[in-house]
């Protein structure tokens, strides 16, 4: 769509990603760039964080970002940082 | 709330060994004097380990008890329900053995009383097509005899329960790893029935309402890698038998959540058939873990 931000659809995207992957704890819930997806935020189980990143590797075509599971907290904001990295190298 | 039941949906479960001190400290005993008997004679230990599980079953110190063999397998008659309930006990103590000498890194004793017999040729055919595939591994029979086949067969497979799993980062590497292993068509085990970690939706076994662990599920899924159970038993001379089973039949038509519980409910249909026309391999563990798990429906 003409005019739209490339950096904000890619954001929208991993969104759309992430509810698909976890809809009951994303459900009413606000997305922003600080919530940690483990743990005590969003608590994603080791599944439902490697099947995003999968999700993400296929839906925007960059390689499966293993390094971000070695991040001791994982927040979405850093997810969407290493996507559009990964989108632009 | 987590539980220690991995039969039921888990998380971040620690493995656990019931029992009083006393109960630790035969353990202890047993470990010992098996792993030092089985650095000699390893067949001879195992065969001892089953007669001294037999004995603390006979004496009243070791379970299970006839009457929760009967809860999980109904159809048994009551000297049935003795027998398997006592051949279950020698199990106990002959995969006590079996662990401590996989925990202490002596797999290889394990490896050299694998019978040559046509599951190590499936295995190494399975291995040479090059082609990824989960082999899951269960808690019943001689279950690391799996893996002491793999090093039998002279294959490094990756093993996912022996990574360190300690928290769910350290898990989703682990999964990634075994994602990684098969793209590149490798072999990897898993074990479905093992404590912690991701759930299925709730599957149907022995009439028990019970959750499998999610990883192998998922794997099959996004590589669409077969899935095939392995078993091992312990056969009357101290040795280990391996059998390797066809593959789970693949969901056809499911998507994302869909196909790995229809996958898992396969695997349970697998095992219920198994575990029912060999009641003497179910771990005492696993016999245990079924008695807490919810009935299904229409039973009381």
């Amino acid at each position: 769509m003409a005019g739209t931000d490339p950096e904000q659809e890619i954001a929208s995207i991993v969104r759309s990603l992430l509810r698909e992957v976890a809809p009951g704890p994303c459900h009413g819930r606000e997305l922003g760039d600080d919530l940690e997806l483990g743990g005590s935020g969003l608590g994603l189980d080791s599944v439902s964080m490697v099947d995003l990143l999968l999700r993400c590797q296929e839906t925007l075509a960059i390689p499966f970002l293993e390094d971000l599971l070695g991040q001791p907290a994982l927040t979405l904001g850093s997810l969407l940082t290493s996507v559009r990295a990964a989108r632009h190298g | 709330m987590p539980t220690v039941n991995p039969l039921l949906p888990t998380q971040r479960d620690p493995w656990f060994e019931p029992g009083p001190a006393w109960w630790r400290i035969t353990c202890r005993f047993v470990d010992g004097a098996g792993t030092a008997l089985a650095r000699v004679d390893t067949a001879a230990a195992v065969r001892l380990a089953g007669l001294a599980g037999g004995l603390g079953h006979a004496s009243g110190l070791l379970g299970p008890s006839p009457k929760a063999v009967s809860a999980v397998f109904p159809d048994l008659g009551r000297e049935a329900a003795t027998s398997v309930s006592r051949a279950i006990a020698s199990l106990r103590f002959q995969n006590r053995l079996a662990t401590a000498l996989f925990v202490r890194g002596d797999l290889s004793r394990l490896a050299a009383i694998v019978r040559d017999d046509p599951g190590v040729e499936r295995i190494r055919v399975l291995a040479a097509q090059r082609q990824p595939a989960i082999i899951t591994t269960w808690h019943v029979g001689a279950t690391f005899g799996v893996s002491a086949a793999f090093r039998r067969a002279g294959l490094d497979v990756l093993f996912v329960r022996n990574l360190p799993l300690d928290d769910e980062r350290a898990r989703a590497r682990g999964l990634a790893l075994a994602l990684d292993h098969l793209r590149q068509g490798r072999l990897i085990i898993a074990t479905p029935d093992g404590p912690g970690g991701s759930s299925t939706g709730p599957v149907s076994c022995l009439n028990r309402i019970v959750a499998f662990r999610r990883g192998p599920f998922m794997l099959a899924r996004v590589t669409g890698a077969p899935v095939l159970p392995a078993t091992a038993r312990w056969e009357s001379d101290g040795r280990l038998a391996v059998e390797l089973h066809q593959p789970l039949p693949c969901p056809a038509g499911m998507h994302q959540r869909a196909f790995e519980d229809a996958l898992a409910a396969d695997a349970a249909r697998w095992l219920d058939a198994y575990v029912r026309e060999r009641p003497r391999e179910i771990w005492s563990y696993t016999l245990a873990n079924l008695l807490g798990a919810p009935l299904g429906p229409g039973r009381k």
